[in-house]
């Protein structure tokens, strides 16, 4: 049975920043600036996603030699991860709230 | 007014100094950040390390600040340490193959040592022709071809390699012909890993055959030394 990735706090932050942004891509740069993660976090992350299949990445469409600068790689969720992403978060969200509730 | 002018002079002096040694300094850190990038790059697996050298680069211009740059940079070092453990993750480590390829050379060597110890007696010289006779020893299944197909240099079609030892081979780093199946040079390879790991011992029986110098079996050199004479042997040849 495929496990996927570990669900840490800092992989649904990225998961978030994308399903937020549905159905635009967004570049590695963008996602660490909305989920202020550090590189050293935020790659392998990506990485993970992207095997498991829950992540779809491909280059800007310009070659670099017609932006001036290297291309950018934009992160996509993908079907599959999208519907695991929504799980996983409500998942959090509904443990979260029984929690709330067992308190009052 | 000289105060205000020595003021302008040492403003003017200032900015200069600062242009000269912020340029400097930018240029330095832009060669640091360029050499963490490219060490962080050297640690992907290779089909993985022209894509991340782009991504990071391009991730790179798009931070704002020398500092953050460095810190950047800095993070892909780890994130590529992280890449590349869970890249490879249950695949070949070939440092790992050959630690446990060390580890089984060394239990085949005390198993050998152990199972040569019990044989009483041990090898016998025989004096007359100074050729060192073995009548120890144990043999090593290795199967008849090696797994790349080809057969065996040293097994015959039973697939079973003599290993034998003497008196003076009893020094555990020296087993003889048979220890070359297994090279602990940088040449050893995963398929060698496979087929020392498959080998199995065994003890011969007290009838193992008497090598003779026509045996199709490594026989030590002539020139092995003699040991000295004992005084139960009594200078004959015990076989």
């Amino acid at each position: 049975m495929d496990k996927g990735p570990q669900l840490t706090t800092q992989t649904l932050k990225v998961l978030g920043s994308l399903l937020n942004n549905r159905p635009d891509a967004l570049s590695g740069a963008e996602i660490a600036r909305v989920t202020r993660l550090k590189s050293g976090t935020l790659y392998p992350i990506l990485l993970r996603l992207e095997q498991a299949g829950w992540l779809d990445s491909y280059w800007e469409s310009e070659t670099p030699q017609e932006l001036g600068r290297p291309r950018r790689r934009f992160y996509q969720l993908t079907a599959i991860g999208a519907r695991k992403a929504k799980s996983a978060i409500h998942d959090l969200t509904s443990s979260i709230g029984g929690l709330a509730w067992h308190r009052h | 007014m000289a105060q205000a002018l020595m003021l302008a002079i040492g403003g003017v002096f200032i900015a200069a100094l600062n242009q000269l040694v912020g340029g400097e300094l930018r240029a330095r850190v832009f060669w640091f950040t360029q050499r963490l990038l490219v060490l962080a790059i050297r640690r992907l697996p290779e089909p993985q390390q022209g894509r991340f050298a782009e991504e990071w680069t391009s991730h790179m211009n798009d931070i704002p600040g020398d500092v953050r740059k460095v810190l950047f940079a800095r993070g892909c070092v780890g994130a590529a340490r992280d890449m590349v453990a869970f890249s490879t993750a249950g695949k070949t480590n070939v440092s790992h193959v050959r630690n446990r390829a060390v580890e089984l050379l060394r239990a085949l060597k005390r198993s050998f040592i152990n199972a040569v110890k019990e044989m009483e007696p041990p090898a016998k010289i025989d004096r007359t022709s100074g050729r060192t006779l073995i009548r120890e020893g144990i043999r090593v299944k290795v199967g008849p071809t090696r797994p790349d197909g080809k057969p065996h240099p040293h097994a015959g079609k039973t697939g079973w390699i003599m290993r034998f030892i003497n008196d003076q081979d009893l020094d555990p780093c020296r087993l003889g012909p048979a220890s070359a199946m297994i090279r602990l040079d940088s040449g050893i390879k995963r398929r060698e890993f496979i087929w020392v790991s498959l080998a199995s011992l065994e003890v011969l029986p007290e009838s193992a055959p008497v090598l003779s110098e026509s045996a199709a079996i490594p026989v030590l050199p002539e020139s092995a030394p003699v040991l000295p004479e004992r005084a139960s042997d009594g200078g004959q040849v015990q076989i």
